[in-house]
Formats: C-alpha cells, sequence, structure tokens
C-alpha cells in the first residue's frame, strides 16, 4: 500500500498518482516497469456526433418564414390580394422539397424526393400560369417538360442504384437516356412552337451521344477490352 | 442521475445477470417506465422488457440517450465483479434505487447459486407479487394545504477550469466508519452534522480565496437531501424525498469549525421535522396542482420551466451533501457484497457533489466535479486524516 506524501491518504494500488494533488507515487518495493493492477474502466463514454436534423429544419424553416410573412403583408397592403407574393411562396415550397425535405426525411426511397421534387415544380410552374395568362403554355410545354425531366432523372437513378452492374454499361445506359431525353425535348418544344413533330437541334446533341452509348455497351460485353479500360482508365 | 454500485465477491455472469434483472423489473414495476410528452405534462408511462446490461466506462452519467436504453429510465452497467445501476430522479431515490439494485443482486445470486436471501430491509423477493404502495406516489398522497415561503438568498458556487466535455472525476474516500462516529461523537454531532460542517468550513474557506467581492459576501450552504421515508408510513420504492439548504452567512465573519457546527445542528433539528419538510414539498404539490398551470401547454411551459431551471436551478447552494447512512443487509448476503458505492451525476451549475454511504463497517465517500481543481476533495480528506482518520481513496481517471 503507498501513501501520498503531501496529503497523507491512503492510495489505492490502482492509482500511479494521488488524485488529490496530482503527487506521483514512488514505491521502492515495487516494480516501476510492472502493469499495476486496475479494475478501473478502459472505456469512455460520448455520444456520436450527429447532425442535428430538427435544428437545421426548423432554422431554416425559420428563415423561409421571415421573408414570406414579409411579402405576403406588403403585397396585402398594395394590391389587397395575393398576387406575386404566390411566386414567392411557390419558390419557398420548392426549395423546402428540393433541399430540406431529403434532410428532414432521410432514410425514403430516392424515387420519393424525386416525384415529390416533380409534383412541386409543376405545382409552381401552374401557379405562375394561372397567376400570368399570357399564353396557354403549361399544358403543352412546361408540364410535358417537367415531367420527362423527372423521369429521366429516375432513371438515371434506377441505372446507377443497380448493384451488379459495372461502370461502362452504366454509363452507356445513362448516356442513352441522356441523347432520350434531349430527343423528347426538342419533339416538345417544336411541337409548341410550330405544332409540328420534327427534329432540330438535338440531333447535333443526340446523335454523338447514341454512339458514344452504343459503343459503351458493347465495349462493356466484352470483358477483355473492360478489363483494358479498367486499368489504363484507372476505373 | 445518481449511480448505484456492488462490488461483489466474484466476477459477473452477464447472461444470469440478464435474467435476474427480468426477475427484478416484474418484482419492481415502478421501475419499467418511460418518460412520455403530453399535452400538459410529461408523464411516465409502464413498458416491458428490459434494458440492455452495458459494459462499465471510466465516465459514466456524462451521457445517456434515453432512446438508445429502449426508453427506460435506468442503466445497468457490469465490469468485472462489480455491478452498478444508474438511476434518473424521475423514477426513484437512494433508498429506493438501494433496494432495487440488492434486490437485483439476490435474485442473481438465488441463480447462480440458488441461496436463498431473505426479504428484509432493502431486499425484497422477486418470487412475491408487486405491491401497489411501492409505486404509490407518496408526495401527492401526504401533501397538504399549508406551505411554506421559499424565498432564500442565492450560494456562493465554487468554481474552476471546467473539464473538457464528458469527462467527469469521481474520487472515492473509505473511511473506517467507527473512527468518523467516535469524531463526530466527541462534537456531540452525527456523522451527518459533522462532514456537513466540515463540508461547510471548506466551502467558506474557498470563498474567502475569492477575488470578487460579491462572491465574498455571498452565504455558504450545503443541500442535504432527506429521506421522507422517516416520517411517513410508507414503502414507496419511487422518489420520496426532500432537501435542506444549511449554510452559514460569511460576510458576518470568520467562522470556526464548532460554530459552524452548532449552526447546522440548529438548523437541522428545526428544518428536518415532518412540519417543515411537509410544508416544503407540499408547495411543489400545490403548484402542480394551479388550474393555470395545469392549463397551459407543454410546448409553452417546457421552454419556459428551462428558462427558471437556468436562472434559479442549483444556485441556493454550494454543494451537495447526500448521505445514505448504514446498509444493512441479511448476513447470507453479507459474505457476496464486498463494498457498496453511491455517487450523485455531475449537475449543471453546481459542479461538485458528495455522497456517502457505510457498510460493512467503512463509510465511502464519493466527490463527483466536472472542474479541473479537486481542492474541495484535498481539504476534506486532509481535515479528516488530521483528526486521526485514516482515509483511502482511489479515482476514476487515469
Amino acid at each position: 500500500m503507498s501513501y501520498c506524501v503531501h496529503c497523507g491518504v491512503e492510495l489505492d494500488s490502482s492509482e500511479k498518482r494521488c488524485p488529490l494533488c496530482r503527487t506521483p507515487v514512488i514505491d521502492p518495493w515495487q516494480d516501476q516497469n510492472a502493469a499495476l493492477p486496475s479494475e478501473k474502466p478502459l472505456l469512455s463514454e460520448q455520444p456520436e456526433k450527429t447532425f442535428n436534423k430538427r435544428l437545421f429544419v426548423l432554422l431554416v424553416g425559420l428563415l423561409l418564414l421571415i421573408p414570406l410573412i414579409t411579402v405576403v403583408i406588403v403585397n396585402l397592403a398594395t394590391t389587397h390580394t395575393l398576387t406575386w407574393a404566390l411566386y414567392v411562396l411557390g419558390s419557398e415550397i420548392c426549395f423546402w422539397a428540393i433541399f430540406v425535405l431529403p434532410v428532414s426525411r432521410s432514410g425514403k426511397p430516392p424515387y420519393l424526393y424525386i416525384a415529390v421534387d416533380t409534383v412541386v415544380v409543376t405545382f409552381l410552374l401552374c401557379m405562375i400560369f394561372l397567376e400570368n395568362r399570357a399564353a396557354d403554355w403549361f399544358l403543352p410545354l412546361a408540364l410535358p417538360v417537367t415531367l420527362l425531366s423527372g423521369l429521366a432523372v429516375s432513371l438515371l437513378f434506377v441505372i446507377w442504384r443497380s448493384g451488379k452492374t459495372g461502370k461502362i454499361r452504366k454509363t452507356g445506359w445513362s448516356v442513352w437516356v441522356i441523347a432520350c431525353f434531349l430527343i423528347a425535348l426538342d419533339l416538345t418544344i417544336t411541337h409548341y412552337l410550330r405544332n409540328a413533330l420534327a427534329l432540330t437541334w438535338s440531333w447535333y446533341a443526340a446523335f454523338p451521344l447514341l454512339v458514344i452509348s452504343i459503343v459503351l455497351l458493347a465495349v462493356s460485353y466484352n470483358k477483355r477490352i473492360c478489363e483494358w479500360l479498367r486499368k489504363n482508365l484507372f476505373m | 442521475m445518481f449511480r448505484l454500485s456492488a462490488e461483489l465477491s466474484e466476477e459477473l455472469d452477464t447472461e444470469l445477470l440478464k435474467t435476474a434483472l427480468e426477475h427484478t423489473l416484474a418484482r419492481l414495476p415502478s421501475f419499467s417506465c418511460r418518460l412520455r410528452k403530453g399535452m400538459f405534462w410529461y408523464y411516465l408511462e409502464h413498458i416491458e422488457g428490459a434494458p440492455e446490461i452495458l459494459p462499465d466506462v471510466s465516465n459514466p452519467m456524462t451521457y445517456f440517450n434515453v432512446k438508445e436504453n429502449k426508453g427506460f429510465l435506468f442503466r445497468v452497467r457490469c465490469c468485472g465483479s462489480r455491478l452498478a445501476v444508474e438511476f434518473f430522479h424521475a423514477v426513484t431515490d437512494g433508498s429506493g434505487g438501494m433496494t432495487f439494485l440488492l434486490t437485483m443482486i439476490s435474485e442473481y445470486l438465488r441463480l447462480r447459486y440458488e441461496v436463498k436471501i431473505p426479504a428484509c430491509g432493502h431486499v425484497l423477493s422477486c418470487g412475491d407479487m408487486p405491491k401497489r404502495e411501492e409505486y404509490e406516489d407518496s408526495f401527492l398522497k401526504y401533501a397538504r394545504k399549508e406551505t411554506l415561503r421559499r424565498g432564500e438568498r442565492a450560494a456562493y458556487q465554487p468554481r474552476g477550469a471546467a473539464m473538457a466535455p464528458f469527462e467527469v472525476s469521481y474520487i472515492y474516500g473509505n473511511v473506517p466508519t467507527e473512527r468518523l462516529r467516535s469524531e463526530a461523537k466527541k462534537h456531540d454531532a452525527t456523522v451527518g452534522e459533522f462532514v456537513t460542517a466540515v463540508l461547510l468550513q471548506i466551502a467558506a474557506k474557498l470563498q474567502a480565496g475569492e477575488r470578487s467581492r460579491a462572491k465574498r459576501r455571498l452565504p455558504v450552504k450545503v443541500s442535504v437531501p432527506v429521506n421522507l421515508r422517516r416520517f411517513y408510513p410508507t414503502k414507496t420504492l419511487r422518489n420520496f424525498s426532500s432537501y435542506i439548504n444549511l449554510g452559514i452567512e460569511t460576510r458576518l465573519g470568520s467562522y470556526s469549525f464548532d460554530e459552524i457546527l452548532v449552526q447546522v445542528k440548529g438548523v437541522m433539528k428545526s428544518q428536518i421535522t415532518e412540519k417543515q419538510l411537509n410544508a416544503r414539498f407540499s408547495g411543489n404539490v400545490a403548484a402542480e396542482r394551479l388550474l393555470p398551470l395545469r392549463a397551459t401547454p407543454l410546448f409553452i411551459k417546457d421552454p419556459l420551466m428551462k428558462l427558471v431551471y437556468n436562472l434559479q436551478g442549483d444556485r441556493y447552494s454550494s454543494l451537495t451533501f447526500s448521505n445514505l447512512g448504514r446498509i444493512d443487509v441479511p448476513d447470507e448476503l453479507r459474505g457476496y457484497v464486498k463494498q457498496l458505492d453511491f455517487a450523485l451525476g455531475p449537475a449543471n451549475r453546481k459542479r461538485c457533489a458528495c455522497t456517502c454511504v457505510s457498510y460493512a463497517g467503512n463509510s465511502r465517500f464519493v466527490f463527483t466535479r466536472t472542474f479541473e481543481s479537486p481542492a474541495i476533495e484535498r481539504e476534506f480528506f486532509c481535515t479528516l486524516v488530521k483528526r486521526g482518520i485514516p482515509v483511502k481513496v482511489e479515482s476514476n481517471r487515469r
């Protein structure tokens, strides 16, 4: 047994220093290099550092609420009806759906977020159209473009989330989806503008992309070329 | 929070311990509860199952995620031959917690060695049915209409350089109970009065070294919890304790130890009476029953109560001294339980607390501290050593 020379207290055998005054324990009869018997637990407990989602959502909510309340009050005060304040409301709903919802409700399948984003953007465009009916652009142009974008993004997600397919094949299919999207986009715009289905600018973009896609897909089925590409391009 | 631990004579079998815990919870259902948020109040809801038995850590009671603990408001830890249970005060107090711990140990020994430990004192039999009086709310039952105003002055708070987050210091001191008792008897005082007076003297000494005049003029007080079961015929295992803040006004001058002891004895005699303590807790019960308070939704009450706690909270005492007293166990259990410990968890404002529990001729003091300087513990144990009382210390820090 050892005693602290300053405090006069007896020290437990596991103590290398007096806990009261930090004086080192020197016992000439004890081997200084020997490990002291200790029943003290080694583990120390601390919470894992996690991102505080609730705080983030609350903060962003407050930040969005302040300009919204301001514009609603100003809009009502000036025009006595809600007109341009609705654009702000729609934009904030979009912002919330695109950036905040995936954080606050994480763990859901990404297709849900894409679907919500598509619906919210459609709603915003519809609201803009209803407020400002200068031309009929929502049904022939805005809605198809939004739905096509949502579909393209969903297809890209499907391609890249499939675990077993190689990267070259995934790239090939992704390029193919982008090419098809551009073609569909071109057809939609041309139909809206000229009331006819014709390809104009998308040839220049889609054709090379389709060629690249076919090459990549063909290569992906040849194991030797894949191996060569993987080694030389560090894929 | 507080922690009760027992050092057994051999290494624990965690599988058997798990079974013993389940049996103990079946016998003592008041511990199987979780805190739920209602519209107007928090409330306790019974839950099934048992928490996991976790390995012990070097910094217990610094972090407690109730969700990770399946909602239970107590946690069981085990390391070698030491079994520890950490409780929230919402579930029980020191006396109830000791009953839980010793009952679990008895059940564990029954499963392991088929030892039959008679149910007496803190030990209950897991074979019996739960009794309603063990989970009654004795505060509600014994509260009366008359209350006392609780205005008092804020006390001096010993401070120091704070430790890193989730770090805490526990310093344990073993003192022979008879030596301590005989020293207290020399001053015609109980152990509780004697230790409280020593703590007050130490706090006054620390206060004298403060540079701020405002801090030097504050009273020095020690918060002493009181087990209300002494005054009422209750068998509840839920929290049924109150506290008193007793101290000295150091701005009136320098106090000798005997003067402090006279003050402590006088206040304890006058404050630790059934009427005074009843008036104290009846005030809390009356506040709970106020219609405006009951009708206020929780989302308004919660931040307000937190604000009040942060402003008022632990301001009215410098230190806490919680004495669980002498724990007697049946002879059959004595051979298996070598040592008992009782420690308070780190508090927000009050950075130092002292506890004491006496078992098998040994009084074990535990100081909980979240600032670097061990001045209070050093002064305390050195005071005992100077009075000829041998002390053996150890700490949780390496």
